[in-house]
């Protein structure tokens, strides 16, 4: 294979696409490899020429792990709800703001309600330099009422009877409440002084990498697992420092039982409590315990408790339900099936909300959203209660990784392809959209982004539902916060907002 | 005009060393551009270089001296200013015409 395939970033699982993963491909040489891969079993066992190769090899079984942890984990769920109302409010924020005074909106209004009076005044100096033109911001107020904002959370806005310019910062506040529990429950409650890898993502991270190890170990061979084994173990970046961390406890758990094994078979043998441990962590339910179900709170209590009690035999027993119980009481954390139960509960009561909003106002975002949170609504309860009747199907990385194809849900996948494209149907087929379409001077059409269902369970509509979701919430995302997206969403989203604002829309750097 | 430029990290910091003392490029800091929400799988490590611009050209010509030097195959910055955000590609052989005629949306309306 071409070295041109190696490359360093391969998408991920992205909330903002809850009901799918996300694959990049850096080079036409990487697309043909992966199409390769993802239709023969037997390239994937042929020799891989680094770790570019190898990663990429494996890819998906990292990614479908993030979106079945983001299913399971109460965590992930209350974050996914808190999405949902962001989406909710911030798209009829940005839609009255069409009628409030100013003529621009500087963007992410959550900046901008930080700065104070001259901070402002600095930028729209620097903007009307920039445009050659006065600049007048929305009027909005300087600071955030935190308090004010975290009793907004959860709330529907009614807003009838208010001035258009309180209803924008009614709309607003909303938003920028679930925006702000959101930053919440992605930064976590991690000990004083702790570094990069103590966050929540980061043991989303753990459990994915040691799906994708063992999937490696079986699918590609054991150069090539020694090869990600060495990457993991040399390298700084946050994810790999916290599991070698999960790791180096999961190895004093197996050490103890095979004291005499090689270090590779010892640590491919570890990533089952690897596993075990991670899932276990994801399993805290903040609206039931707040802060004390972070995740990363709960790595540090069951490490302290792990090594206390290293030969304990519920720590290595087959069952992961039991070493779970095991692990609730020894640790003084709620049972871990009182969290998802309540999860799931709290799931299904957002769900009849916006179904209900859905019904009278079917113009607005209520029912994409009650359409995508109802598929989605659909999976946690499908893997929470296989999780409650097998916990080790899901919690056991060997049976996990060769489990037969529709045991768990499936997610749909988008592709997207860095720096060249790929010829388009004219008519999508059905479970496939081209996302992204240009037509080349022959008429012939290209795409760069296009998703599909897997299984063709997810068909074409949600697929749309999906698509259209995502778009909406790269829009809030853009309004409101600062999370990452590709830069050409960032300007479509601009664009969005622009014509729906009819504003001018600025960034604050 | 205040600009964030996003890419691999250690490109960055050398970027940052020999950009020209003066005021033709101030800059504030380079961030990890790593997103709490992000879980995307990535072998690269990322950083963002804040700072402000008077002299788009001194950015460019530095970043060409640092490029040439550098070698990445591939190395893709994320440039984003008040008027937008873009990406560019920057080739071992990259010109300071081409790569200053890029960016030039980004820095007027």
């Amino acid at each position: 294979m071409s070295a041109d395939v190696v490359q360093q970033d391969f998408g991920g699982f992205d909330p903002r696409f809850p009901g799918g993963i996300g694959i990049t491909l850096g080079s036409v040489e990487a697309y043909r490899a992966f199409a390769r891969f993802a239709e023969s079993d037997a390239d994937s066992a042929s020799a891989s020429t680094g770790l570019g190769e190898i990663a990429l090899k494996s890819v998906i079984d990292h990614e479908v792990r993030h979106f079945h942890d983001a299913l399971l984990s109460p965590w992930a769920n209350s974050i996914f709800r808190m999405r949902a109302q962001a989406l909710m409010n911030g798209m009829q924020a940005i839609r009255v703001s069409r009628d409030v005074a100013g003529d621009t909106l500087p963007l992410p209004v959550g900046d901008w309600l930080r700065l104070n009076e001259e901070e402002r005044s600095g930028y729209v100096r620097e903007w009307e330099e920039l445009v050659g033109a006065p600049v007048s911001p929305v009027p909005l107020p300087c600071g955030i009422d935190v308090d004010a904002i975290w009793r907004l959370s959860g709330s529907t806005i009614d807003t009838a009877g208010l001035e258009v310019e309180s209803e924008f910062l009614a709309f607003t506040s909303a938003t920028l409440a679930a925006y702000d529990l959101i930053r919440k429950l992605l930064a976590g409650d991690p000990p004083a002084g702790a570094g990069p890898e103590l966050r929540p993502s980061m043991i989303f991270e753990v459990t994915a990498l040691a799906v994708q190890l063992v999937g490696i170990w079986q699918s590609q061979g054991s150069d090539e697992v020694l090869e990600f084994l060495s990457h993991l173990i040399d390298s700084e970046r946050p994810y790999a420092k916290l599991w070698t961390l999960f790791t180096n406890l999961a190895l004093e758990l197996e050490r103890a039982a095979e004291p005499d094994a090689s270090y590779l078979s010892l640590v491919l043998a570890a990533q089952r409590h690897v596993l075990r441990m991670g899932i276990w962590t994801l399993l805290g339910n903040q609206e039931l315990d707040g802060m004390a179900a972070c995740p990363t709170r709960r790595f540090v209590a069951l490490a302290e408790h792990l090594l206390a009690h290293l030969a304990a035999p519920e720590n290595r027993a087959m069952d992961a339900a039991e070493a779970w119980d095991r692990w609730d009481a020894g640790t003084g954390s709620r049972p871990w099936r009182v969290g998802c139960q309540q999860s799931l509960d709290a799931s299904q009561t957002t769900l009849r909300r916006y179904e209900d909003l859905a019904a009278t106002d079917r113009d607005g975002p209520a029912l994409l959203l009650s359409n995508v949170l109802g598929r989605r609504v659909a999976d946690q309860k499908a893997i929470t209660l296989r999780l409650f009747r097998d916990a080790n199907s899901l919690a056991d990385v060997a049976a996990y990784v060769s489990a037969a194809p529709g045991v768990y849900p499936v997610p749909c996948l988008r592709i997207d392809l860095d720096g060249f494209a790929i010829p388009a149907p004219e008519t999508d087929p059905p479970g496939y959209r081209a996302v992204r379409v240009t037509a080349q001077d022959g008429g012939a059409l290209l795409t760069n982004r296009f998703a599909m269902s897997i299984d063709g369970v997810a068909g074409g509509e949600a697929l749309d539902d999906l698509l259209a979701f995502e778009s909406a919430m790269c829009v809030c995302d853009l309004a409101f916060a600062r999370h990452r997206m590709p830069w050409q969403t960032s300007e479509r989203s601009r664009d969005v907002i622009r014509s729906v604002s009819r504003k001018r829309v600025l960034l604050i750097v | 005009m205040r600009i964030a430029v996003t890419g691999d990290r250690e490109f960055l910091d050398e970027v940052a060393s020999e950009l020209p003392a003066g005021d033709a490029v101030r800059v504030e800091r380079i961030d990890d551009a790593t997103d709490d929400g992000d879980l995307a799988f990535s072998l690269a490590e990322v950083g963002t270089l804040v700072g402000t611009v008077v002299n788009l050209v001194s950015l460019c010509r530095t970043l060409i001296e640092v490029r040439r030097r550098n070698s990445a195959p591939t190395q893709k910055l994320r440039f984003k200013t008040a008027l937008g955000t873009m990406e560019v590609e920057l080739p071992h052989d990259i010109t300071l015409e081409t790569l200053h005629s890029q960016l030039a949306s980004l820095v007027r309306e």
